[in-house]
C-alpha cells in the first residue's frame, strides 16, 4: 500500500504508476513481502490465538 | 482435537467472514456458519465446500435468529461475531452458550458516539438523532458489549489506540489480538494485453471518498497517457451522489480512457473477477466518514474494507 497526502502527491504517484508502470514493482516484490500474511502462518497464528482463549 | 467454531455474520461483511473460513478450515476447526441468504451467496467459492456447516436465515432481526438456533450454538467451543450493527437490546439479553468473541469495526461509534457527532444536515438525519436518544442507541451498544466474553478490533495498531485514548476499554473489558481480515493467497494471473485496468473497488460514496481529488489529478495526467486505460468504479453506483460522480469521470476526455460503472451491487463473482484482473487498486479514502450520525477516522477508529480487497491478490493499493 502506499499512501498519498494532497493533490500534488497523489499526481506524482499516480503518474508514475501509470506512464512508467512503477506498481509492478510493488507487484513484483508481493510474494515476499507478504509471505507472513499467507495462508500458513495466518492460520497458525489464529489457531494459536483461539485455543490460547478457550483455555483461559 | 478438532475445536468447533460459529462464524455469525447477519449482515454484509462476506469477505471477512471468508477469509477466517479459509484460516480455520485450513487448521481443522470445524466451522459452522450463521448468516443470511446474501452472505452465503456472495461465498459461492465454499457453497459446497463438505467440511462448513450452513445455518442461512433471515436475520433482519439478527437476535431472533440465532436465539432460534441456540441449541446449534451450544455444540460450539467458541462463538465469533464477525459484525454486530443493529438489534443490540435483544441480543444482549441472550445467554450465549460458548465463550464469544466480538469484533468491532467502528471505534467512535461504539466508545465515543456524543464526541464525534455530526451536525445533522438532513430531515433524515435529525429522525436518526431522535431515534439515537430516545431508545439510547449508545446505552444499548454498552449493554452489548458486555454480554460477550471478549472484543477484538480491526487492527492491532487501531486496538492500541482505542485502549490508549479510552484506557477505561482495558478495565472493562476483556480483549483478544485482532484477527485477520483477509490474507496473501498468491499472485494474480499476469495480463499480456497492454490496456491498463484500475480499480476502485467499494460502493460509489462521495461521503467516504475523494472522487474530486482524484478526477483533477486524472485531468493532468490523461493528456500524456500512452496506452487504453480501463476505469473501474467498482461497487454500487445507485445514489445521486454517485452517479454524479460517474458523470464527472465519464466527462474526463481522452479517448484512451474507458470508465467502467455498474448502476446495481455487483454480484461477487462478477466483483472478484473484475478485482482479480486489475493491475493496481485506487482507494481515495477522505480522512473521515459519516456511519449514519458518527463520524469515524479511518486509520484511527475504523479500517477500510478496501484494504481487504488489495491482500488476497498482492494488488498494489494506492
Amino acid at each position: 500500500m502506499r499512501s498519498y497526502r494532497g493533490e500534488e502527491d497523489l499526481v506524482n504517484t499516480l503518474r508514475s504508476w501509470l506512464l512508467e508502470r512503477d506498481f509492478l514493482l510493488l507487484r513484483q516484490a508481493a510474494p515476499t513481502q507478504l509471505a507472513p500474511y499467507s495462508l500458513d502462518p495466518l492460520s497458525a497464528q489464529l489457531d494459536r490465538e483461539l485455543r490460547a482463549i478457550l483455555s483461559r | 482435537m478438532q475445536k468447533k467454531i460459529a462464524l455469525i455474520e447477519p449482515y454484509r461483511h462476506s469477505e471477512v467472514l471468508r477469509s477466517l473460513i479459509h484460516l480455520l478450515d485450513h487448521r481443522g476447526w470445524r466451522v459452522s456458519i450463521f448468516t443470511n441468504p446474501t452472505v452465503r451467496a456472495d461465498l459461492y467459492e465454499v457453497h459446497d465446500h463438505p467440511r462448513l456447516r450452513w445455518w442461512v436465515g433471515d436475520t433482519q432481526a439478527p437476535a431472533v435468529f440465532l436465539q432460534g438456533h441456540l441449541p446449534q450454538l451450544a455444540e460450539q467451543d467458541l462463538l465469533l461475531f464477525v459484525t454486530l450493527v443493529t438489534d443490540f437490546n435483544r441480543l444482549s439479553r441472550i445467554d450465549w452458550p460458548a465463550p464469544s468473541i466480538l469484533i468491532l469495526h467502528n471505534g467512535h461509534t461504539f466508545f465515543a458516539p456524543w464526541q464525534h457527532l455530526r451536525f445533522p444536515r438532513r430531515g433524515r438525519d435529525w429522525l436518526r438523532l431522535l431515534r439515537m436518544l430516545l431508545r439510547g442507541e449508545p446505552r444499548r451498544r454498552q449493554r452489548l458489549l458486555a454480554s460477550v466474553d471478549f472484543l477484538s478490533g480491526p487492527s492491532p495498531h487501531i486496538q492500541a489506540d482505542w485502549c490508549r485514548r479510552w484506557p477505561q476499554l482495558l478495565e472493562r473489558y476483556q480483549w483478544v489480538s485482532p484477527l485477520p481480515f483477509a490474507f496473501y493467497e498468491g499472485p494474480g494471473v499476469e495480463r499480456t494485453d497492454s490496456r491498463l485496468r484500475v480499480v476502485i473497488p467499494g460502493t460509489v460514496n462521495p461521503a467516504g471518498r475523494d472522487y474530486q481529488l482524484l478526477y483533477r489529478a486524472l485531468q493532468r495526467i490523461l493528456p500524456d497517457l500512452q496506452q487504453p486505460l480501463d476505469l473501474f468504479l467498482l461497487g454500487s453506483a445507485r445514489s445521486t451522489a454517485a452517479r454524479r460522480v460517474v458523470q464527472s469521470f465519464e466527462s474526463l476526455s481522452s479517448p484512451l480512457l474507458t470508465c467502467h460503472y455498474f448502476p446495481d451491487v455487483l454480484a461477487q463473482v462478477d466483483f472478484d473477477r473484475h478485482l482479480r484482473s486489475a493491475d493496481f487498486l485506487l482507494l481515495p479514502l477522505r480522512s473521515h466518514y459519516p456511519l449514519g450520525l458518527i463520524r469515524e477516522r479511518y486509520g484511527y477508529s475504523t479500517i477500510s474494507g478496501g484494504l481487504n480487497d488489495a491482500q488476497p491478490k498482492g494488488l498494489p493499493l494506492l
